[in-house]
């Protein structure tokens, strides 16, 4: 097993994050993250990837490679475009009239620039959990539920049986057990991202987006979201945006670093913390700017 | 610092196999359908404006067809005249005088009030004040027009002749008057909405200068809000002149040249409500001007209207 | 930059000044802004003061009547109920999906996004058109419906006359006048040919007037050459045999008119009504104009051979009568008939179901519902869409990435969550339908109505009709009725507010 030591690990790189993230990252890198990171299957393919919104172009030809069951993270300074290209992915960009996008972007052989493709059967293997929280105004049974019954009709202990498990696995069911029926906005911040994690894993999806899970929630809040999301990594397909560079270091296996639209580095997250190509890179790692 | 139970091992894979699934082709069906639906909900009230406008032109041609009338004599001509006598006279401008008079009355007394009014919640009353004034213009806004002219008829005029101002028992005074207080409302919410959206910096760069609330208000606040409050007047006008109920009740149904409020007139609605109250036959000439009078009075309105939501978007567009 | 010993220029106003300006001002406008205050209290105060002592319960429940003292508000106030709930059934669903379009389904490529924003615009014009020219509208399209399905009033003023040399005349009524009545043949079956055919013997003053530029042909009648008149609401509800054949005391003549007169009694030869508002009236049986607001269920001719042949339609020819009954007809000598009696009821609605319908729509409810929500439309179209717009991104970013279509996106989330803001808007609409008077007026007229709505197809009366009906009465008595009609009113109304500044209320505390 990949992490036959995890829970040590874990606890270990919580406590040190907290002082020192980068100098944690090599330690990490050599305990835990093996060189199967670029062996995994390819899950999104990305080649010369372009994206607008009318005539500003907010991703400018990139190209690179998703794997499966493993955890990318986008890196870069605000407004670089991780947003937009994360939201293309499942085409939430679809609300945006003005977003068109060119190249290739392949989910497991999908095209999913097509405009005739189903975008709902999209967005059902790809989930997508946003920055801040957004439960929806009903019961927190209701917000799990919301997904698979809008696919599939259930009897009433089918669905109970997996709302109880998504919560579960969102790490969420043991504090909600008692008060499932209550209003999901009675939560806390942290307690409502897991829940919308909850909610987006409920439906089924391989591929997870999130755009900056943690940055409305306080440190611990934090942490333990970063938590759930190693745990998720062993099921699913993850693809996260962060401000945060000792999160990306924390929690991905594979660190792509955008700056002003266009991919400058990406790579194994020990190699692009470590020892990174490009002098932008190394810089922003570094926290020279950005 | 709490520790969660960290065991990827524990839990068993969602099972997502679970119920049946839903079929494809009834979503989208469905969706199409709703699209449909939907589209077909906003294409009504498109094909009011249409018929609106269809009907008002088609019923208007049929009437200037008619013998004995001639559009010459609808606009050039001062005697309206269209039930009495041997001859009827087709002169629109009487009944045109009449709404003006009624409108002009009207907007003297709700456009200074309206806007004083709005300066006052929006800059200066307390919270307090507020929360009296507010609902009291919404009850206001709220009520009836009908109940407007009825206490036109019997409290204001009774009220101007108590008081010594000589009016006719059906006048355009005391019908203007009523018009003003219903169109109040509606100057003083729009122009306060107007004067809420400039930016709270401007007010405070006015300050800055040592400028009293009054300075602030009057020279900063008022001509940044001034094309929100000019479309409020605008749209306070559009609404006097189409109102009917009032007038019918309190202006009489004497249509004449006069510029002297204290008299009888006839608004293009009173008219309206006089003739489909059954006065004419369906199919007589009097009961065709009557769409010709209404085509008139749409045009006069809808240009109002349009002008004020022209100059209210450009407010909005300033300060967004 | 002014150095310390230059002169500074211009004249320093006195601090004093400004400030008493400012107060001033203040006190100005407190001043005008209490007018406000001040005009509500004595519009308030003034009517009911006048119209307290007219309210009770009796108010309530009485039709109208020409006596003050008797008259009541029951009909008005039902008449509103039934206009307002069909114009809210109407006009919610078209309002709140024209808003979800608008508002949801953002406009993919020029022509859409064009004919988006004309949609807009329009909607916004729509609301600043003066009801009265909604009547207008109402009147053309669905009470007539452009006449292109035959005369609405059809039913009630189908107008029949024998004239005295024994000349049937069957026209719709154009004009009823003390000394003359007009009636219009043209678009009958048979009613032009008739009038075209009809040879006048000398001696009898008929006059056919013909309007130029038009197809129509008014033919007056005087009443003297006249034998007798009557409305029918049906080709196949000939009343007027009432009246031309039964001897005066048997007639079994409804007891509720409309338009002309509540019926009071009939003597030989005359007959007596309740008019709304000339008072009391009597009428020469020779000269009787009815306009009956019943249907006629079943006929009974009563025959010289004291035979009693009933049926439940009839035609009438000029010397015969056809009596149909269970599919057999019967064809009756006009000689052999002694007397006839109609059976009516007043129960129209008793088997016609509540949202029976009969194209053109004429003065109907439904008429009148569907002209206010004309009206009241593009108020509801554009508060949905601010309850609309005020429902966070977020939800429906959730919404879609789980997977939601677009309408699984708005019925699910959008809707739900907007709903408290649609229901307040509706609440305004609706108290805005109630308040209004204009359009109906038009598309009504005012009627002397004394029963309640049983199905849309009813004619109505309605509260502000009625307040305006009482308050145009030369008679003062009925200023005290009117205000009392108007506290009713605004009574409902402030009600209505209040519940929408509750919902509003609730649902801010449930979005906390
Ligand atoms: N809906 C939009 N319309 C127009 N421009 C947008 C839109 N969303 C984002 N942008 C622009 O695209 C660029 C990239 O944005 P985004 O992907 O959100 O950045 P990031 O998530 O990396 O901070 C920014 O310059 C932003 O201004
Ligand atoms: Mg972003």
């Amino acid at each position: 097993m990949r992490h036959a030591d995890a829970p040590s690990l874990l606890k270990e790189s919580r406590e040190s994050a907290a002082l020192n993230p980068l100098a944690n990252v090599a330690r990490l890198g050599v305990a835990g993250q093996a060189d199967s990171t670029t062996r995994a299957p390819v899950a999104l393919t990305v080649r010369d990837f372009s994206a607008w919104y009318g005539s500003f172009q907010a991703i400018k030809s990139v190209s690179f490679e998703v794997r499966t069951k493993r955890v990318t993270a986008l890196i870069g300074p605000s407004g670089c475009g991780k947003s937009t290209f994360l939201r293309w992915i499942n085409r939430m960009n679809d609300m945006v009239a003005s977003a068109r996008a060119e190249g290739t972007l392949n989910l497991h052989g999908i095209d999913l620039l097509d405009q005739r493709m189903d975008v709902v059967d999209l967005r059902r293997r790809v989930g997508m959990v946003f920055q801040k929280p957004n439960p929806f105004p009903k019961s927190i049974y209701d917000n799990i539920a919301f997904g698979p019954r809008l696919h599939r009709s259930f009897r009433r202990a089918e669905l109970d049986r997996l709302v109880e498990q998504s919560l579960r696995h969102a790490a969420l069911w043991e504090e909600v057990k008692d008060r499932l029926h209550d209003s999901a906005l009675g939560l806390s911040g942290g307690q409502q991202q897991r829940l919308c994690i909850a909610r987006a894993i409920a439906v089924g999806p391989e591929v997870l987006l999130m755009d900056e899970p943690c940055s409305a929630l306080d440190p611990q809040a934090t942490l333990r979201i970063e938590d759930l999301i190693r745990q998720l990594r062993s099921e699913y397909t993850i693809v996260i945006v962060t401000h945060n560079m000792q999160q990306a270091a924390r929690i991905s296996d594979v660190t792509a670093f955008f700056y002003e639209g266009a991919l400058i580095e990406a790579g194994r997250t020990i190699d692009l913390f470590t020892k990174p190509q490009k002098k932008q890179t190394e810089e922003y790692v570094t926290g020279r700017f950005g | 610092m709490t520790t969660i139970q960290a065991q990827p091992g524990a839990l068993l894979p969602l099972d997502h196999s679970a119920g049946r699934e839903r079929s494809r082709t009834l979503r989208r069906f469905r969706e199409a359908f709703m699209t449909a639906a939907l589209m077909a909900c906003a294409i009504f009230s498109t094909l009011t404006t249409f018929a609106i406008i269809g009907v008002l032109l088609e019923e208007t041609r049929r009437f200037f067809t008619m013998p004995d009338v001639s559009p010459g004599e609808f606009f050039l001509t001062a005697t309206w005249q269209p039930l009495l006598g041997a001859e009827k006279h087709f002169g629109v401008w009487p009944l045109v005088c009449g709404t003006m008079l009624v409108t002009g009355v009207s907007a003297l007394l709700a456009l200074p009030l309206g806007l004083i009014t709005a300066i006052y919640l929006s800059e200066y009353a307390p919270r307090g004040l507020r929360a009296v004034l507010k609902p009291v213009l919404e009850i206001l806004a709220g009520i009836p027009t009908v109940v407007y002219g009825f206490f036109a008829l019997t409290f204001i005029t009774p009220a101007l002749l108590g008081a010594g101002v000589e009016v006719d028992s059906y006048n355009a005074l005391s019908a203007g008057l009523a018009v003003g207080i219903m169109t109040l409302p509606i100057v003083c919410s729009l122009s306060e909405d107007a004067l809420q959206a400039v930016p709270r910096s401007l007010r405070e760069g006015a300050y800055a200068c040592g400028g009293t609330r009054l300075d602030v208000s009057l020279r900063v606040v008022v001509p940044a809000a001034l094309s929100g409050i000019i479309a409020s007047f605008l749209l306070a006008i559009a609404r006097a002149i189409g109102e009917t109920m009032i007038v019918a009740l309190a202006a009489g149904g004497l249509a004449q040249l006069t510029a002297d409020p204290r008299d009888q007139v006839q608004t293009m609605t009173g008219y309206m409500v006089q003739i489909f109250l059954g006065d004419a036959s369906a199919a007589g000439v009097e009961y065709r001007s009557s769409y010709a009078v209404a085509f008139m009075l749409f045009l006069m309105t809808l240009v109002v209207t349009i002008v004020g939501y022209r100059i209210m978007r450009r407010y909005r567009e300033e300060y967004q | 930059m002014s150095g310390p010993d230059e002169p500074l220029l211009g004249r320093e106003k006195p601090a004093w000044r400004r400030r008493l300006i400012d107060r001033l001002f203040v006190i100005g406008c407190v001043a005008s802004a209490f007018v406000s205050v001040l005009i509500l209290v004595v519009l308030l105060g003034s009517i009911v003061v006048r119209g307290w002592g007219h309210l009770d319960w009796a108010f309530l429940n009485h039709y109208p009547s020409r006596n003050a003292a008797d008259a009541g508000l029951k009909a008005a106030l039902w008449g509103t109920i039934w206009l307002c709930a069909t114009c809210m059934i109407l006009a919610l669903p078209l309002g709140v999906g024209a808003a979800i379009l608008l508002e949801e389904y953002a406009p993919k490529g020029l022509w859409a996004r064009r004919a988006h924003s004309f949609v807009e615009l329009n909607i916004r014009n729509l609301a600043g058109v003066p009801s009265i020219v909604y009547g207008i509208i109402g009147l053309t399209v669905f009470v007539r419906c452009f006449g292109l399905l035959g005369n609405p009033n059809q039913y009630d003023q189908m107008i029949r006359a024998t004239l005295a040399n024994g000349v049937v005349v069957q026209g719709m009524l154009v004009e009823d006048r003390p000394e003359s009545v007009v009636i219009d043949v043209t678009g009958v079956d048979g009613g032009a040919a008739q009038a075209e055919g009809m040879s006048w013997p000398t001696g009898v003053e008929v006059s056919l007037a013909l309007v130029q530029g038009e197809t129509e042909k008014l033919l007056s009648a005087k009443p003297g050459e006249a034998v007798s008149f009557s409305i029918r609401r049906d080709y196949n509800l000939p009343l007027d045999l009432a009246f031309a054949l039964a001897p005066a005391e048997e007639w079994e003549t409804p007891s509720v008119l409309k338009v002309d007169g509540v019926f009071r009694e009939s003597r030989p030869g005359l007959l007596v009504l309740n008019d709304p508002m000339e008072g009391r009236m009597e009428v020469p049986t020779t000269t009787v104009l009815v306009r009956e607001s019943f249907a006629v269920r079943t006929h009974e001719f009563y025959l010289r051979s004291n035979e009693v042949v009933r049926g439940d339609s009839l035609s009438i020819g000029e010397k015969s009568a056809t009596l149909v009954s269970g599919g057999r007809a019967r064809t009756i000598n006009r000689d052999d008939i002694q007397g006839y009696r109609s059976i009516g009821s007043l129960a129209i609605g008793q088997e016609e179901s509540f949202f029976y319908v009969r194209l053109p729509l004429g003065g109907s409810v439904l008429a009148g519902a569907l002209t206010l929500m004309l009206v009241i439309l593009p108020v509801v179209i554009i508060s949905s869409q601010e309850a609309i717009r005020a429902v966070p991104k977020s939800l429906r970013e959730g919404a879609f990435a789980a997977g939601a279509t677009r309408w699984q996106m708005v019925s699910r989330m959008v809707l739900p969550s907007a709903m408290p803001g649609i229901m307040t808007g509706a609440i305004l609409a609706m108290s805005r339908a109630i308040g209004e008077a204009a359009p109906l007026l038009v598309v009504g007229g005012f009627l002397f109505i004394t029963f309640t709505p049983t199905n849309v197809m009813s004619d109505f009366a309605a509260m502000p009709l009625q307040i305006y009906q009482w308050a145009s009465r030369p008679q003062p008595e009925f200023y005290g009725v009117a205000a009392a009609g108007i506290i009713v009113l605004v009574a409902v109304l402030l009600g209505f507010n209040a519940a929408a500044i509750l919902i509003r209320q609730k649902f801010q505390k449930h979005t906390r």
